[in-house]
This record gives C-alpha cells, structure tokens and sequence, in this order.
C-alpha cells in the first residue's frame, strides 16, 4: 500500500472579520515520497499546522488538491490510514493507557486493518509497567509515548504529528526522538512531522520543508544525508552541526522575509 | 530504550499510595467529632428555644414520642414521598439525558428547546403545582410531573455543556480515523461528560424530595406523603408532628446525596477532582 502524500497548489485562505483575511497558505506545492520522514519547520503564523491538518482531512483547501496514497484525505480517514499526533497526548481520562491505545480498533471498525499487539508496542515503548495506569497517573512524557503508539497501533500507512514534542523538556524530547526512530523503523510510515525545533527536524528527517509566513508558503526543501540509525552519538558530530546551521541559516531568511513584510 | 529510565526511577523513588489505612479513616475522633459537637449545641439551643416559647419549637421529646407511636404512619407516608421523589427523579434525569444528547448533535434542535426549557425553568413550579393538581387530579401523576420538571433542567444544562466540552485534539485523533458521530458520543463524549452530569445529580437527588413535597402541599388533604403529613398537621396545632415529618424529610435527602456521592465515587475515580482524595 501506498501512503505517498501529494499537494498540489493548496491554497487556505481564513477570514479574519472586518473584511480582512489571512493567506495561510499560498499556492503550496509539496510531495512526501512513501515511507520517508518529512519535518516542517518555520516561524509561528507560517501555515505549517494548517498545511497538516489539511493532510489529515481536518481543514479543506479552498484551492488546490491534496491526495493520500491516491486517495483523497477523507477516504484516507476513512480507510484508516492515517494516524494523528497532536501536540497535547489527547488521551482520555478515564481509561488505562492499554485501554486508551486500543481504543482506534473499536472505531470505524467496517475497516478491519490489521493491526499491532498493543501490549507487545507498549512494552517496546517503555510503558509496559504503566499501562494499566490511567494518564493522570503517569508523567507528561510517557503520555505523549503513549499518544504515540496510538497512532502507530493500527500501522497507518502515514503519520501525522503536529509539535507532538514541544511541551516537553530537552532531555525527555531526546528520548522520545529516539524511540520514535525506533518504532518508524519498525513499523515504516510517511511521517510528516511538524516542528519548531531545529535539531529535532535535523536528527529525525530524511528531508526538511521550510515555510515562511505572510502568505504561509515552502521556502526551502533540504535533503539530510546522515546515516541511519541515529543514536545519540550523531548530535555531537560536526555533520549534524553543519546541517543544523544550514536550516538555521535557511529559517533566518524566512524570518527576515516575515518582518521585512510586516513593517 | 534505555533513555527512557530516569522517568521510571522517579517513578519508583515516589513513596507508593497507602490505601488499605483509609478505610476505617472515618472512625478517627477528627472526623466525627466536629459534627457531634455541633449537633449537641444545636440541640441544646433547641431545648432551650423550646422551654420559653412552646409555640414556636416544639421540645426534642415531643418530636421523638410521635415518630416512635406512630412510626408505622411516618414509614408509609415517608415511602409514598420517597417513592415520588425516585419516580420523578429517574424520569427527568432520562428525559434531560436524552434531550441532552439531541441538543448537543443537533444545533437546529438546540435552538428550538434551550429557549423553550429556560422559559420552564424561570416559571415558578410552587405555581405550577397546583395547575398540574387540577389536571391530573390527587394522584401520583402531577407529583411526578413537578418533581421531574424540578430535575429535568440542572441536568439538560450541565450535560449539553458536558457532551460538547470533549478538548478539540481528542476530537481530532478519531476524526483521522473516521469514527462514526455514534461512536464519538459513545466512546468519548458521554464519558466525558460524566463530571458534568454529576454535579448536576448531587442537586437535583436532594432537590427531588423538594419537589415530591411541594406537589403533596397543592394537593394537600387528599392523598398520603410526608406533605400531606405536615399540612394535616400544622392545621391541627400539632407542632410536633410536623418537625418529625420535617426531620424525615432532611434524613431522606440526605440518604439521596449519599447514595449520589457513592455512585460518583465509584464511576469517577479517574476524575481530577478525585485525584488525591484517595
């Protein structure tokens, strides 16, 4: 199966009220080949979280065709390929964290896909102590694990995660770039990963997109050509470091662009 | 993997819960004694009160004669009202329940109920009582009717607020996986709505004995409960007998937001408000 995700000339456009409106994204063109790591990365305002949304069939384009695996994104929904991380873990509260990841095989359940041991995922995830725990009982960390293996429960053929690391601590947001790489690994996805982070979107990509705001549109592609697997060693050596000062030279100019067309 | 560790050894350094203590913790004097010494200076106060002016309270004697002469009258009368306050209770919360869930789906039908709920709700049932009593006669029909209206709108509110108030990312994660408008209600917006129902079931238990009362005083004279009791009794001078049915009004209550509480214990345990307590 394919989970290739297509966009072609996508425009978004909000209405703000007092007849003013936003450009959120303009005439965007992107193409995430199946089973690569895709991050966007750029400055608040640029569109990145609406271009994802619109993947993941939430917001409708008011121009421009976007397709998954060939499909649109609503029959993508509904054949269930496709998984969501947001930003929050989204958990409910009252259920255990086993009961909470199986949860995605009740619904929609006319589409019978196969899907992951979630006990055995859980396990590999380092929840496997925790998962008869409710979420209030657990650390923010381990939800967001936890929110994780949700999405990759039913081996959506695309992932898609909206800052799902951003409230976390340095240190607890290394962990869980490394275990995600683990579970991508696994599993094989096209993961399109949204992100402030430079070093994050450098460590997990095969290829970075850059947006910039004000019309929110793709300034920049970089490919990443470091190896794989990427432990923790990497972030030290000075190819990751050039490859970091690349993206954040890159970002800088879309900032520049940003405030330039503010003022 | 092993990056994940420092998570699980603060895990293990937090002392784990003590539970097994807590179970007889309401045994401890701090816990009772409090509410003892208030109810013995209260009922000092009463007696005091009773010794000068007999027309105003009647003594605690008096009150405790009656209810053990004619324990048997009270106990009838005390089902007939208790009996009521359930009925009327049950089918308001459902009515509300499902009406809830209409209201919530469907913003046409919000718009056409709320407003029409608001208006029955401002409406004054003490007033409405007695029109009901000449509709339906001296039966259980209007007592039903009063005490369900006087449930019905605590938990239409709380639980329409309730079923729409599921966080937008959770919404999101099962809209990418297609589930169903039923399946969303069922798996996550009923149960995450509980809370809201709950707060409004822990008033509108003891508010259904309010109702089941003020329907049995607009049809007073003519049929059994505690209502009955008290207007029957106050129109022959009997102050004592009215105090005890009022005091087994008060314990009926009681008994109803207890067995509220305890169900709210055992169905929200996950809740935050929970958290801790146990």
């Amino acid at each position: 199966m394919s989970g290739e995700i297509r966009v072609n000339g996508v425009r978004r456009v909000y209405d703000i009220g007092a007849g003013g409106s936003l450009t959120a994204l303009d005439d965007v063109d992107l193409t995430v080949e199946t089973g690569t790591f895709v991050s966007v990365i750029g400055p608040s305002g640029c569109g990145k979280s609406t271009l994802l949304r619109a993947v993941a069939g939430l917001e409708t384009p008011d121009a421009g065709r976007i397709t998954v695996g060939g499909l649109t994104p609503e029959r993508a929904a509904a054949d269930k390929m496709l998984g969501l991380v947001p930003q929050t873990p989204a958990l409910l509260p009252w259920l255990s964290v086993l009961k909470n990841v199986s949860l995605p095989k009740k619904v929609n359940r006319r589409k019978g896909r196969k899907t992951a041991d979630m006990v055995e995922l859980l396990s590999k995830a380092g929840l496997g102590d925790v998962m008869h725990k409710l979420p209030a009982q657990i650390s923010g960390g381990m939800q967001q694990r936890a929110a994780i293996v949700r999405a990759f429960g039913l081996h959506p053929d695309v992932l898609l995660m909206d800052e799902p690391f951003s409230a976390l601590d340095e240190f607890t947001r290394e962990a869980l770039q490394e275990q995600l790489l683990d579970l991508w690994d696994e599993l094989k996805a096209t993961v399109l990963f949204i992100t402030h982070s430079v070093s994050e979107a450098v460590r997990l990509s095969d290829r970075i997109v850059v947006m910039a705001p004000r019309p929110g549109r793709i300034t920049d592609v970089i490919d990443i050509d470091l190896r794989r697997p990427r432990g923790q060693a990497l972030l030290k050596t000075p190819e990751f470091h050039a490859y970091e000062d690349l993206v954040r030279d890159r970002l800088r100019g879309a900032f520049h662009y940003a405030n330039a067309i503010a003022s | 993997m092993t990056l994940a560790e420092p998570e699980v050894i603060a895990e293990l350094a937090s002392p784990p819960r003590v539970r097994g203590k807590r179970t007889f913790a309401f045994l401890h004097p701090a816990k009772w004694m409090p509410l003892v010494l208030m109810l013995a200076v209260l009922g000092a106060l009463w007696q005091w009160g009773a010794d000068r002016m007999p027309y105003l309270l009647p003594p605690l004697g008096d009150i405790g004669q009656t209810l053990t002469e004619d324990a048997g009258y009270y106990l009838e009368n005390a089902l007939v009202t208790l009996r009521e306050a359930v009925g009327g209770l049950a089918i308001g919360t459902a009515v509300a329940f499902v009406l809830a869930v209409v209201v919530s789906e469907f913003t046409l039908a919000r718009r056409a109920i709320m407003p029409v709920a608001v208006i029955l709700n401002v409406t004054p049932l003490v007033a409405i009582a007695p029109a009901l009593v000449v509709a339906f006669g001296f039966g259980a029909a209007p007592k039903l009717i009063v005490t369900g209206l006087i449930c019905f709108f605590p938990v239409l509110i709380n639980m329409s607020t309730g079923l729409r108030a599921v966080p937008v990312p959770v919404l999101q994660v099962y809209q990418t996986m297609h589930a169903s408008r039923l399946e969303t209600l069922w798996y996550i917006r009923v149960p995450s709505s509980l809370p809201y129902l709950f707060a409004a079931l822990r008033i509108v238990f003891p508010l259904s004995v309010v109702g089941a009362v003020v329907a049995e005083l607009s049809a007073a004279g003519s049929a059994k409960g505690l209502g009955t009791a008290i207007s029957l009794a106050s129109s022959m001078n009997r102050l004592a007998a009215v105090y005890a049915s009022i005091a087994i009004l008060a314990v009926l209550g009681s008994l109803l937001l207890l067995i509220v509480t305890l169900l709210e214990r055992r169905l929200l345990h996950w809740h935050e408000t929970r958290q801790g307590i146990k």
